[in-house]
């Protein structure tokens, strides 16, 4: 029986005065002239919307979000304090939608699921029950209060919550964490996850012994204009974009005084991945300070989402590595989505080594925030896949995505 | 050339206040409560909240202003050629003794002009017999730190920093000098001695080397020589030390070389974020050092109260970076100015021994037990004697024959451990 309550969120005044007060006290560093982008987020950009942080309507932005069905239910993971999780639960009429999980990653939030909502609740495709939770230490889920809340607690957690609404096999769509533990979610519970469909692929070179066709297919085919293009965009985040990552993959705690005491070092920390990890996303201000506001009010507090990093790079000897993930796990029926703006642009015949491939979609383009860029592109992605005809069609037990409708067979005569 | 000002820090009562305001509005964040190390992820939440409380009501600020007022300091205009003009703040103390050693002091990152102080009385002090030599001291802000100008414009690189300092020699009558340095500082003094040695710049003294590995083809001799010799237990820990600065300790290298900009709004906006940012390395980079609250929030508020603002200071690490060749791999070239290097095993990076000869003529050695990074303020002891060392009469007028140096001469020294 599941214990999910409604939820509505409702930041007391209290953080919004605050925020407000600290906003019109910030002190901005200088800026060498003329860099633009080069060294991190532009003073211009940060300044002027600091202002228009400063006079924004949080509520306005709290109502939107409100009109999207939302839910807490308390989740136990081994080994840890019940966790209240926060998420969105949109349910199709269809008696055999398809259950699917939608993990965000950061800085990202279970927002990202709101543009696809409508887009899979329209007729003419499989029909989905969509669950979008806040990873826990993220969002309006709980935060957790002690160590080692790594990548199988992660995949737990949403597993779990699956299970609580009545879901025991469902599928999965993720991008950066979400890649990580939908996929996890895939190692620990194959009999339960059917089929995943990733954005952010992170995969190894085919190696002859483990992939033998695909290494010869490798070693044939030369890469393609865009594969070399890919490897320069991946190569360019390893070298310039990667700071962030090892901060917070190291010194969590160091970092989390700065996010956490003042809201611009907040908003330039996660305005300049909205802009340097999208293929020119025209973001609005209203996007940008819902997005980080989000962050801000978050039942476990802007310096705590980050940990997730150092818990995944140090994972406990009976957990699962970052490596583990990245190569082969069978079972789990695999729809991949190319993106040549995304963080790590591989090959195929490298995104291939990560499991039975049945759908594969290369867009032309889009970049790391998939769901949020190109929400179409995913709807279709989703609908195909997992439709009529689809590589995944059918993976659910007893959910195609459609109910029994009368076969449109033309009168005999 | 204009003469050099006095100068006197003097924070403003308003910028004092504004301090003082911020400090009052710090949110906190939580911590995971069960970590077996409590520095593994980052500052303690408890270090943290002691040093705001104590740097909200109990330090003085206007105490240690005096206290580092009492050393003499100067502000001189320094053209940098296509860039401009820089105020350039450095103290300035010379010896009572005649034919005093000129001698710039260069430091790093987090670290300030400040860590001179230790030293100078003994730097000043000598000429007599057993005494060993005397010096002139000069230690800069670097430009970006401290209470130097903003360097303002990409492209500030090593090679600009060495320019200034370099020109501020001159511009106080110092024609030849050497050098002392640790860090950042200490890059800078390979690019003086790789652009003005061996005329001007006679000798560096560098308390972290970074030289590059001699591999087969880039050092063949000393490759095959190095082959033969294992490594000793020593130089075995400190590959493990530089094995975790690499996989645990560089995250703000990273950062500070790719997104200045980015994680300078943290450093200007949040004193507790400053805070923990510079601490961190205080502590993680130091040999059991009993730093006193006070001389963290000097330190931390030199670059709070920096001319620049404290996001100024990543920039090297961008430009140093962003240069091509990178600065760090082109000052591991041979640079035929004589070398002093001292190791200490508790540094973060700490290198074979063997290694150093890649990176020009040995002149003085030696080796610390006791002693991390910021060495002048750890082991200021350890500084002098290697300074007094290796360039006292003891070696038989070493300086004189530096002076008129003629090409190819070596000497060799091995200095005396502690």
């Amino acid at each position: 029986m599941s214990k999910a309550q409604s939820y509505q969120i409702s930041v007391p005044q209290e953080k919004i005065d605050a925020l407000k007060n600290k906003l019109a006290q910030t002190e901005f560093p200088d800026e060498l002239a003329a860099s633009g982008w080069d060294l991190g987020a532009p003073l211009a950009d940060v300044k002027r919307l600091t202002k228009a942080w400063e006079n924004w309507d949080w509520r306005q932005a709290e109502e939107r979000l409100n009109k999207v069905p939302q839910y807490t239910t308390p989740i136990n993971v081994d080994g840890f304090h019940e966790l209240n999780i926060h998420f969105v639960w949109q349910r199709s009429e269809v008696k055999n939608a398809i259950p699917l999980l939608f993990v965000h990653g950061w800085p990202g939030s279970f927002l990202e699921v709101v543009p696809i909502l409508p887009l899979l609740a329209a007729p003419g495709g499989p029909a989905f029950h969509i669950v979008a939770p806040s990873l826990p230490n993220f969002g309006f889920s709980s935060g957790v209060k002690t160590r080692g809340f790594g990548a199988k607690q992660y995949a737990e957690t949403c597993h779990k919550l699956m299970l609580s609404l009545g879901y025991n096999e469902y599928v999965t769509q993720g991008g950066d964490w979400g890649f990580y533990i939908t996929r996890a979610i895939g190692f620990f519970y194959p009999s339960h996850c059917r089929a995943s469909h990733i954005n952010m692929l992170r995969a190894h070179p085919p190696a002859f012994f483990k992939h033998p066709i695909l290494t010869l297919q490798h070693k044939i085919a030369p890469y393609t204009q865009k594969e070399r293009d890919g490897f320069a965009r991946t190569g360019w985040f390893g070298k310039e974009g990667q700071g962030y990552l090892i901060e917070q993959a190291t010194k969590p705690q160091t970092l989390a005084y700065a996010l956490n005491d003042s809201p611009v070092a907040l908003l330039a920390w996660i305005y300049e991945k909205l802009h340097d990890w999208t293929d020119s996303y025209a973001w609005t201000d209203d996007e940008i300070l819902t997005w980080i506001s989000i962050y801000t009010f978050s039942t476990a507090g802007p310096g705590a989402a980050h940990r997730i990093y150092y818990e995944f790079m140090h994972p406990g000897s009976n957990s699962v590595t970052r490596e583990d993930l990245q190569r082969w796990i069978p079972n789990v029926k695999l729809g991949l989505a190319y993106n040549p703006r995304e963080l790590s642009v591989l090959p195929k015949s490298w995104c291939r080594t990560l499991g039975p491939v049945v759908f594969e979609s290369f867009n032309e383009t889009g970049g790391h925030f998939y769901a949020t860029e190109k929400p179409s592109f995913l709807a279709r992605d989703l609908r195909t896949m997992f439709g009529k005809g689809g590589g995944a069609f059918k993976v659910v037990k007893g959910k195609s995505g459609y109910d029994r409708t009368p076969r449109a067979y033309p009168a005999k005569l | 050339m204009s003469s050099p000002s006095p100068f006197e820090i003097s924070i403003p009562s308003s910028e004092l206040q504004r301090l003082h305001q911020k400090l009052a509005l710090t949110d906190f964040p939580d911590e995971v409560s069960d970590i077996s190390s409590n520095w593994s992820r980052g500052v303690p939440l408890s270090e943290i909240k002691r040093l705001i409380h104590y740097w909200q009501n109990s330090f003085d600020w206007r105490a240690a202003e005096a206290r580092l007022n009492t050393f003499p300091q100067f502000t001189t205009a320094i053209e940098v050629e296509g860039f401009g003009v820089y105020d350039v703040h450095f103290i300035h103390q010379k010896s009572a003794v005649e034919n005093a050693i000129p001698l710039m002091f260069l430091h790093g990152w987090p670290g300030s002009f400040v860590e001179v102080t230790k030293m100078l009385p003994e730097l000043l002090k000598g000429g007599e017999e057993g005494e060993g030599p005397a010096f002139d001291v000069v230690a800069p802000s670097l430009i970006d730190f401290g209470f130097s100008a903003a360097s303002k414009k990409e492209s500030f690189n090593a090679d600009q920093h060495a320019e200034a300092c370099h020109k501020l020699m001159l511009s106080l009558g110092y024609s030849e000098y050497v050098i002392q340095a640790g860090d950042l500082g200490h890059l800078i003094a390979r690019f003086i001695a790789l652009k003005y040695g061996p005329k001007h710049c006679k000798a560096t003294h560098l308390n972290s080397a970074l030289p590059a590995e001699p591999t087969a083809t880039s050092h063949p001799e000393l490759y095959a020589e190095l082959e033969k010799i294992p490594l000793d237990k020593a130089e075995i820990a400190g590959l493990m030390r530089t094995k975790i600065f690499s996989e645990e300790g560089n995250g703000y290298l990273r950062i500070q070389s790719t997104k200045p900009q980015t994680i300078g709004y943290s450093l200007t906006d949040s004193p507790v974020g400053l805070l923990a940012w510079i601490y961190e390395k205080m502590h993680g980079w130091s040999d059991n050092y009993p730093w006193s609250d006070d001389e963290i929030l000097t330190w931390v508020s030199i670059y709070y109260f920096s001319t620049a603002g404290p996001s100024a200071s990543s920039y090297l690490y961008y430009e140093n970076e962003h240069r091509n060749p990178s600065a760090f791999a082109a000052m591991q070239v041979y640079i035929n100015v004589p070398l002093g290097i001292a190791s200490f095993e508790k540094d973060v990076i700490v290198l074979p021994k063997a290694w150093n000869r890649t990176l020009g003529p040995i002149v003085f050695e030696s080796v610390y037990e006791r002693g991390g990074h910021f060495a002048a303020w750890e082991r200021p002891d350890a500084i002098v004697h290697d300074l007094k060392g290796m360039f006292g009469k003891e070696r038989e007028g070493y300086w004189t024959r530096l002076s008129n140096r003629r090409k190819n001469e070596v000497d060799w020294v091995r200095g005396t451990l502690s």
